[in-house]
């Protein structure tokens, strides 16, 4: 693949430029996401990781159209070349569920507990297809076989209280990838989940979105998430990217103190024995007034003057594009290790 | 649903054995004889006529004695007679009980419909012109007592009717007196007379129904399938409709079952200000008169209809949420 320096001549399947999203609050304008592009090819599965309040899951919201009334978001989101936020309603319903669609992170909050599963997955099937109630059925059933419910034509029939967390996210997956998307969203498809059924999740979540064929974006705060699944890794601090690069190149050799912060605080198998993981001091800021300059700054141990009075600009180092002045160091003792 | 409906039928038998006990204890632990017994014990030999009319009365049994055959009696459909004017309790209570419940269906049925509408297309535009307008009107009619309202609209309808020069709203009765008209005929005529004792109790009703509805509206509205239906790409409208809606009547279901005594006390009023020969006079004359078997029946009457509306309400609330079938 080629370095995400130099884009590719295909149109992307989504393409998010200079995205600002603010959202007023009694307290002032909560600044979301300042300033975020990034683009998704067909058939090419991105990570966005983060932690919570970074911004990672208001910007693919932004990208569907649901973030509240409330929000004030500027800049473009274009899906295959049309601007989306500039889309009517009836325009934007027509593209949800059917090109681009989205699995939540609460499986236990995201299905509606008065309908069967089966129902909700058909329905998504009917708005788009205007299908015959039976054949969608049938088709609810065969997705649901293809996410691994065991007993799919009796398991159809069933309300989401009747099945376990994992079995309702696979349903979620089945409703999401009912319309064979262009592009799936995942945001934190396993937070929600017991460990020991989240690998499993994220396998049927490949296999769905082999089987649609769609390109896919993880959101995560889990880097270990990112690690199985994500061809190209986006990582965002305080409403901007810190750091983007192709996702093994970014794992071997963090360019930004914050990714390798990150990376730091996954417990590791391969780690010599007594070493102690290390957590990243402080937290991150407000976004009512995030502070100037490069908003890690206070939490970063490489940080000196230049960084809390100038915003530093995501820049090409090595083999990804890093926004941090002391990229260069950080990156050169990477290599050392 | 079956296994749930035969579970809800046989807590409410429960729950009916219970209304029977303080039906007949509310009123068996008052002496009914209290004021007689004070005359009597000042006479010579008062003492003895005292004896009687117990004996005579059956207050000379222990209590589990007498509620025992008063249960026994009401199985058999035997309410006892009035004291008061010698007639069944069964007889007056067939009489009033119609005229009431025109009353209370009326009320309940539109009020929810209007409610749940009003509570709906308030949530939908929160803080919008129809939201701030219903808020101000819920707010006044939920605080104004249900017998100045009445006595309002009564006032109001008479203004109405001399305005127009033709009677349009009856204030008195449920029907005209010596009514001698057909079947539509009649039925016009009782309509003229519900609307404005109905309308005092849909304003009250709608009231909290509706701030009910657009609370638990707007709740839904947030919450997280919502947002999945949306992502779906399923039409607004068909979100509402299909998926918030049946989720938002919920709380308005087990509200409207809640309440259900409370309008039969709004009725009582109601029917007081309105003059209506229902449930509501029946009650307050058994009262007054001391009539204890009356006073009796009707509460025994009107504790089974609260029983079998909490019922129905079990049921709806089963038939729109799975979880409670199954829980």
């Amino acid at each position: 693949m080629t370095s995400p320096a130099s884009p590719r001549a295909e149109v992307p399947v989504l393409s998010v430029q200079d995205l600002e999203v603010v959202f007023p609050t009694p307290d002032g304008d909560v600044q979301a996401v300042r300033g975020v592009s990034w683009d998704i090819y067909e058939g090419e599965v991105l990570a966005i990781a983060g932690e919570s309040g970074s911004g990672k899951s208001v910007s693919v919201m932004a990208a569907l159209g649901l973030l509240p009334s409330t929000a004030r978001v500027s800049g473009t989101i274009s899906y295959r070349g049309q601007d989306v936020t500039a889309m009517a309603d009836k325009e934007l319903e027509k593209l949800r569920g059917s090109a681009i669609s989205m699995v939540f992170q609460d499986p236990m909050t995201s299905l509606n507990p008065v309908m069967t599963v089966g129902a909700q997955i058909a329905e998504g099937v009917r708005v788009h297809q205007r299908t015959k109630t039976a054949i969608a059925r049938s088709k609810a059933v065969e997705l649901l076989d293809l996410v691994g419910i065991p007993n799919a034509p009796q398991r159809v029939d069933s309300y989401p209280h009747e099945l376990s967390g994992g079995m309702r996210q696979r349903a979620m997956i089945a409703m999401a990838i009912a319309n064979d998307p262009d592009l799936l969203i995942a945001d934190e498809p396993t937070t929600a989940l017991d460990v020991t059924i989240q690998a499993q999740v994220l396998d049927v979540l490949e296999r769905a979105r082999e089987a649609a064929g769609s390109a896919l974006v993880v959101i995560t705060h889990d880097l270990g998430v990112v690690a199985r699944t994500a061809h190209r890794l986006l990582v965002m601090y305080a409403g901007r990217i810190a750091e983007t690069g192709m996702a093994d190149n970014v794992f071997e050799r963090p360019a930004h103190p914050y990714t390798a912060g990150l990376l730091d605080a996954i417990p590791r198998l391969d780690a010599p024995k007594g070493t102690r993981l290390m957590p990243i001091d402080g937290t991150p800021p407000s976004m009512l007034a995030p502070p100037p300059g490069c908003a890690f700054a206070p939490r970063c141990p490489r940080a000196t003057d230049i960084c809390s009075q100038e915003t530093p600009e995501l820049r090409p180092i090595g083999t990804q594009l890093t926004a941090c002045h002391h990229a260069e160091d950080q990156y050169g003792e990477a290599e050392d290790v | 649903m079956l296994g749930y409906a035969t579970r809800k039928l046989l807590i409410s038998v429960v729950v009916l054995f219970f209304a029977t006990l303080v039906a007949f204890l509310l009123v068996a632990t008052v002496d009914p004889i209290a004021e007689q017994r004070v005359f009597l014990l000042s006479q010579p030999g008062g003492a003895e006529q005292v004896q009687r009319l117990e004996a005579s009365l059956g207050l000379d049994r222990p209590l589990i004695e007498r509620y025992g055959s008063w249960l026994g009696d009401m199985f058999t459909g035997d309410m006892g007679t009035s004291t008061d004017n010698g007639r069944a309790v069964t007889t007056l209570l067939g009489e009033a009980i119609p005229v009431t419940l025109r009353l209370v269906i009326a009320a309940t049925v539109i009020s929810v419909i209007l409610g749940v509408a009003v509570g709906v297309v308030s949530a939908m535009r929160q803080y919008g012109k129809f939201d701030n307008i219903s808020t101000f009107f819920a707010f006044l009619f939920f605080a104004m007592p249900v017998f100045w309202l009445g006595a309002l609209l009564k006032d109001l309808g008479i203004r109405f009717n001399d305005w127009w020069g033709r009677r349009i709203f009856f204030t008195i009765g449920e029907q005209s007196p010596r009514l001698d008209a057909d079947f539509w005929g009649t039925w016009a005529d009782r309509a003229g007379h519900i609307i404005l004792p109905a309308l005092t109790l849909i304003a009250i009703q709608l009231a909290a129904t509706s701030r009910f509805q657009r609370s638990a509206m707007l709740d839904v509205l947030e919450s997280d399938y919502i947002r999945t239906a949306r992502a779906k790409g399923v039409p607004r409208r068909r979100v509402i409709t299909h998926h918030a809606l049946r989720n938002a009547l919920l709380p308005v279901v087990s509200y409207t079952g809640l309440t259900f005594g409370t309008l039969i006390g709004g009725t009582v009023v109601t029917e007081v200000v309105f003059n209506w020969k229902g449930m509501g006079r029946l009650f307050l004359e058994s009262l007054l008169n001391g009539d204890v078997a009356v006073t009796q029946g009707w509460l025994l009457a009107v504790g089974i209809s609260v029983i079998i509306v909490n019922l129905l309400t079990d049921l709806a609330y089963g038939s729109l949420d799975p979880r409670v079938r199954d829980g």
